[in-house]
């Protein structure tokens, strides 16, 4: 279907990025400026998926790496050892369909929200797409460090420039923040690849030369520590999330979206795709640790969430809850809790995406995100009230819809291995339904609070959400085809069948 | 009676030097003749010098001449250091042209003495004896005092000048009285006779003497690049002298003392690294640390990045305390990066100062990312260089430098580096919060970019974003560079 | 005994510098810097190199502390009003001063007559001077006189007052090239 010939992970990478110089031209014209970049989307999305409906051809072919469907390496900066290796598997690929897909939402919902600085805006935007699509392709542990930073500069702007609120703290915290983790995750890469070399004499950062390097117990603590920092900060794992209630409250809706749908899933990725596998022993002493501070994520994140009286916050913590679910999967590191997890962050990304969009819209109309605002919107704006109940009972879990997929498993999964953990999410997600059913209750159901003069979603938002929502009852009713594509990568990490 | 006879000499080494002096001088013969308000013409002719200089330098790449009894010497390593003295002065030229007509200063001398200054500069970083690299020293430092007070019309630019020469005395008394005592104890000048007499010693360190000269000399040239606790000259100079020029000092005459220091350190005392790398670690977690954590309190952006110098220089610093070939080659990258990025950025500042106020605060940038889009891009990839962001070029330098530490077993000094490094982005931030984030409160309607400030600029942007994505053209001329020493 | 005198005066070079820098009178100052420089002089001989001891003083000593003294004069800064009476605090230090390298100079010149042990030979001429800068260090001579040259294009530069702005110190530019030639040797 797709010709093997063409570097199609180069072209998805850096396709968005030369979207930017053709947007230049289009300075002065924004409305041409959008179509480009949709287009330019649209296109990512296309060959993601058309990646997808391929990728049983693509196993039958080997790669040089087991369990990889396509690799690309060129020599880059020898001096180094730096090469430039993408590499594609069942776990990128629903990594890279979720951007793809996530980035059509944010350019969707931002159509007549952005009104200034519409073209900068969409530069920023996709030369974002760029810097995550290499964070899920990366297979040089450079390379990956190179576009995790480069991914934080254009959500920098983002969020301070169109942002609202306090948009510049928000924004200078969450930049200090990651890049505070990813600093010393740097040194930690720098330190595995000289020990690497000096064992085995060859100077590389290629993650498959150095999961083969054997490191001291006392070492692989220190290294793991400064991955997992890195990692827990993106995630975001309790006591480092502070950033993110700020970082979403203030950020415009395309921002929350992937901030909520992609930036906190390179976090888990990362530690899938590089933290455990680099460092098994060292993963497996601080489990412990990271169950609880899942746990304590999952539970604190729930308590806060009650007290919230902006919706956009109050979403924002349900995503720290959820992504302690997530957390708790690949702690459990057994096949059954990872695939559950890596389903999770995808139907996270989704689910979570819709919900800012909608409150996106809602803030679009009444200029107001407060809870206390609203009341009685089924009445007056019965198709949004009917998405946003929709997407909140898929945030909580409701069987057929896709977040119950990914929960079940990772319960399932770290019932085996530790129960204790499990009862206790499983407690976390009776929070959730709480809170979230308030919130739809006080937003939708309650009498009118105050006369507030709402227009109901226009044909533009009305396709995205039934997109949107299709492609979550798809998710939650015929999982099977994305966990096929998990399957073997998941065996290959975990090293046994399921 | 036996006539003195001076050796025939080998001129090759120091042909860009004699090139560079005698366009210097004939340059400020023709300054005469020059209208006053023609003195541009001298700046285009100076920077055609430079360029025709590199080209000097660059066709003795790969050679190893020695020169004038074992006092000069053409190595890579000088090479690659007198490069980058001529990108920081070719860059300065051009962007000094529209300061000094808008500061009505624009006065013929300026040219020369920055071509003396790199004159200076290339002998420090050649100099193979302690005498030469002194004079070299001095010579580039005379210029170097003329120049921070060049705009003698303003009460800051004299403040500047006068403070810079006296400190600057003061410093190169510490560095001769280091070479002195260092003489005193071997009984040479020459660096390669300083290295055999410490290499036939069981312990040089016991030394006292030996000692006590390399340490003098230490601290004379932390002095020259503005390492704490010796730095407090450096934010009033740069503050007060004409930015150009502040550019010019922030890159060049840093890059020159680091080449000598390199030279006398690696070569003569190479035996003593267990000595002096403690004292470098020291150094380096000092300032690194006052450099970033002042730069944070600062309004005015040449003071910020006064600082934030003093910083980067502690940055190259640790790679002096690693001293492996890992670490010095990533003090030249770095040194090479940093000329693009800091005088890019002193190049928008010169572009954002008014008549009469030169020297900006960062409030001034407010609302500039909307008014002028590709100045503030290109002031954003500066920034984010200087604040070490791939893929920049300063990414690549810091990565080069704490690689050399890590290697060479410094943990804890890359990790104090790169938590200084985080907290140093935060001011950086700062410039493009008020620039994108904030309402213009000024039309910049007075800013026009002459054509040379557009070209430094053009290479500013070039240079920094090569380095950072395909840092292999130049890393390789790094690497072969520190091979000879 | 040479160490004693060493030390005698080196201290005295010592104390003339540090009351050249704290004395406020600027002809004071300078004939303090003469004293010191002189017991510099005295210690070069002492360490068997006449030659530059000689160059001490008539260059030092001589040559450039007159032409400062001159400048100070010129410029009208030496207060001479109260120049007809100084009190004896103003000139005794001075006068001890230099009766000590005078005194150290005439011990030594006359031990080293007494005492034959002492060749002369040690003693450094000026034709090994000479084939030593110029073999050894040609690169360095050149560069000093670029080196002087670039000075004095310098405190030219900023010397030379601009009709609009008459304010500007005048004593920025000979202080410049005295600093460069007080290192350049």
């Amino acid at each position: 279907m797709i010709p093997n010939s063409l570097p199609i992970l180069t072209i998805l990478v850096f396709l968005p990025l030369a979207c930017c110089l053709l947007l230049l031209p289009a300075w002065k014209r924004p409305r041409l400026a959008f179509s480009l970049a949709l287009a330019s989307m649209l296109l990512e999305l296309a060959l993601t998926v058309g990646l997808f409906a391929s990728w049983k051809g693509l196993a039958a072919v080997q790669t040089a790496l087991p369990g990889f469907l396509l690799l690309e390496d060129r020599s880059w900066i020898e001096a180094f050892g730096i090469r430039y290796t993408l590499g594609l598997d069942g776990i990128s690929l629903l990594m890279v369909m979720l951007t793809a897909f996530s980035f059509c939402v944010a350019i969707l919902v931002s159509w007549r929200a952005i009104k200034e600085r519409a073209v900068l805006f969409l530069v920023l935007l996709l030369a974002m797409e760029t810097g995550i699509m290499g964070v899920f392709l990366s297979l040089d542990l450079a390379l990956f460090y190179l576009f995790w930073e480069v991914m934080l500069i254009p959500m920098f702007f983002l969020i301070g420039v169109w942002g609202h609120g306090r948009r510049i703290y928000s924004t200078i915290k969450f930049f200090l923040f990651t890049l505070f983790g990813s600093l010393l995750m740097l040194l930690a890469i720098i330190a595995l690849h000289l020990f690497h070399a000096q064992q085995t004499g060859v100077v590389t950062f290629a993650l498959h030369a150095l999961l083969k390097t054997t490191l001291a117990p006392h070492t692989q603590l220190w290294l793991y520590a400064a991955f997992f920092l890195a990692f827990a900060i993106k995630f975001p794992l309790f006591p480092v999330h502070t950033w993110l209630p700020d970082a979403h409250t203030d950020a415009p809706t395309a921002g929350s979206v992937i901030l909520a749908g992609l930036l906190l899933k390179t976090g888990s990725y990362g530690l899938i795709r590089f933290g455990y596998p680099l460092f098994p022993q060292a993963a497996h002493i601080l489990t412990p640790l990271f169950y609880t501070l899942a746990l304590i994520g999952i539970i604190y994140a729930s308590l806060v969430a009650f007290a919230q009286e902006d919706m956009k916050r109050l979403i924002a913590y349900s995503s720290i809850g959820h992504m302690g679910f997530v957390a708790i999967g690949i702690a459990a590191w057994q096949p059954v809790a990872l695939s559950g997890s890596i389903i999770q962050m995808a139907n996270h990304g989704v689910t979570t995406g819709a919900l800012f969009c909608l409150v996106g819209m809602l803030d679009e109309r009444a200029h107001t995100r407060e809870i206390a605002a609203f009341g009685g919107l089924w009445g007056k704006t019965p198709l949004w009230s009917f998405f946003f109940l929709f997407f909140s009972l898929a945030s909580v879990g409701l069987p057929g819809l896709n977040n119950f997929v990914g929960e079940f498993l990772i319960l399932a999964g770290t019932m085996k291995s530790s129960p204790l953990v499990a009862a206790l999410a499983f407690g976390g997600i009776v929070l959730t339904l709480i809170y979230m059913v308030r919130l739809v209750q006080e937003v939708c159901f309650q009498e009118e609070r105050q006369p507030l003069e709402l227009t109901d979603l226009v044909p533009r938002e009305l396709c995205l959400l039934a997109l949107v929502a299709l492609l979550n009852l798809w998710m939650g009713v015929h999982p099977a085809p994305l966990l096929d594509l998990i399957r073997t990568p998941v065996r290959l990490l975990i090293g046994g069948g399921p | 009676m036996d006539m003195i006879t001076i050796p025939a000499v080998n001129m090759t080494p120091i042909m860009p030097e004699i090139f560079l002096s005698v366009l210097a001088m004939a340059l400020l013969l023709i300054n005469v003749f020059v209208p006053s308000g023609q003195k541009s013409y001298i700046g285009y002719i100076s920077f055609i010098g430079v360029i025709a200089a590199a080209v000097l330098v660059g066709t003795g790449w790969g050679m190893h001449v020695e020169s004038f009894n074992g006092a000069v010497v053409q190595d890579n390593f000088a090479s690659f250091f007198k490069m980058i003295f001529l990108l920081a002065a070719g860059l300065a030229i051009l962007i000094s042209d529209q300061y000094m007509v808008r500061e009505e200063c624009n006065h013929g001398e300026l040219y020369p003495l920055i071509l003396f200054t790199v004159v200076g500069m290339m002998l420090m970083a050649a100099g193979t004896d302690l005498m030469t690299i002194f004079l070299g020293l001095e010579v580039m430092s005379v210029s170097l005092y003329v120049l921070a007070g060049f705009n003698r019309e303003n009460r800051k630019s004299n403040e500047a000048g006068l403070k810079y020469f006296l400190l600057g005395a003061f410093s190169t008394g510490f560095l001769l009285y280091g070479m002195a005592l260092t003489y005193g104890a071997t009984g040479s000048t020459r660096i390669a006779d300083i290295a055999t007499f410490a290499a036939q010693q069981s312990l040089p360190s016991s030394n006292v003497m030996l000692l006590a000269g390399m340490l003098l000399m230490i601290t004379g040239f932390a002095f020259k690049v503005a390492a704490a606790p010796f730095h407090m000259w450096t934010p009033d100079v740069y503050e007060g002298a004409p930015t150009p020029m502040t550019a010019f000092m922030s890159a060049g005459p840093k890059a020159a003392g680091f080449a000598a220091a390199l030279r006398i350190l690696l070569v003569s005392f190479s035996t003593m690294q267990a000595d002096w790398s403690q004292l470098f670690w020291v150094l380096a977690v000092l300032t690194m640390t006052v450099g970033n954590i002042t730069a944070l309190r600062q309004d005015n952006i040449k003071r910020m990045l006064a600082y934030s110098s003093i910083a980067h220089a502690g940055y190259c610093l640790v790679g002096f305390t690693a001293g492996n070939p890992t670490g010095t080659a990533g003090i030249m990258f770095y040194m090479l990066s940093y000329t693009f990025m800091n005088i890019g950025a002193f190049a928008i500042i010169v572009l954002v100062g008014k008549k009469g106020e030169p020297n900006g605060n960062v409030m001034d940038f407010a609302g500039f990312g909307f008014k002028h889009p590709a100045l503030a891009v290109a002031m954003s990839i500066f920034l984010f260089s200087l604040a070490g962001m791939p893929p920049t070029a300063g990414f690549i330098g810091k990565f080069y430098l704490f690689s050399g530490a890590i290697q060479k077993g410094y943990i804890w000094l890359a990790v104090i580096g790169v938590l200084n490094s985080a907290a140093s982005v935060y001011y950086y931030l700062r410039v493009m919060v008020y620039m994108y984030m904030k309402e213009p409160t000024e039309e910049f309607d007075w800013l026009q970019v002459s054509a040379p400030i557009a070209l430094s600029l053009l290479i500013s942007v070039t240079g920094t974003l090569v380095l950072g994505v395909v840092p292999s053209i130049v890393l390789q001329y790094a690497q072969e560079a520190i091979k000879l020493i | 005994m040479e160490q004693i005198i060493f030390y005698i005066l080196a201290a005295v070079a010592v104390i003339g510098t540090v009351l050249a820098i704290s004395e406020k009178h600027p002809v004071h100052a300078i004939l303090y810097l003469v004293t010191s420089l002189f017991a510099v002089a005295v210690v070069f001989y002492l360490l068997m190199a006449p030659l530059v001891a000689v160059f001490e003083v008539i260059l030092y000593a001589g040559a450039i502390m007159v032409l400062f003294l001159f400048v100070i004069m010129m410029l009208d800064l030496g207060h001479p009003e109260k120049g007809f009476s100084p009190h004896w605090r103003e000139w005794l230090p001075a006068l001890l001063l230099s009766l000590v390298s005078i005194a150290s100079l005439v011990m030594v010149i006359v031990s080293r007559h007494s005492q034959l042990a002492v060749p002369a030979a040690q003693s450094i001429p000026i034709r090994e001077v000479s084939r030593r800068l110029f073999q050894g260090h040609g690169v360095a001579v050149e560069l000093i006189s670029l080196q002087l040259l670039f000075a004095l294009v310098g405190a030219l530069y900023l010397g030379k007052q601009q009709a609009s702005s008459p304010g500007l110190p005048p004593s920025s530019a000979p202080e410049r090239v005295s600093g460069s030639e007080e290192k350049s040797p």
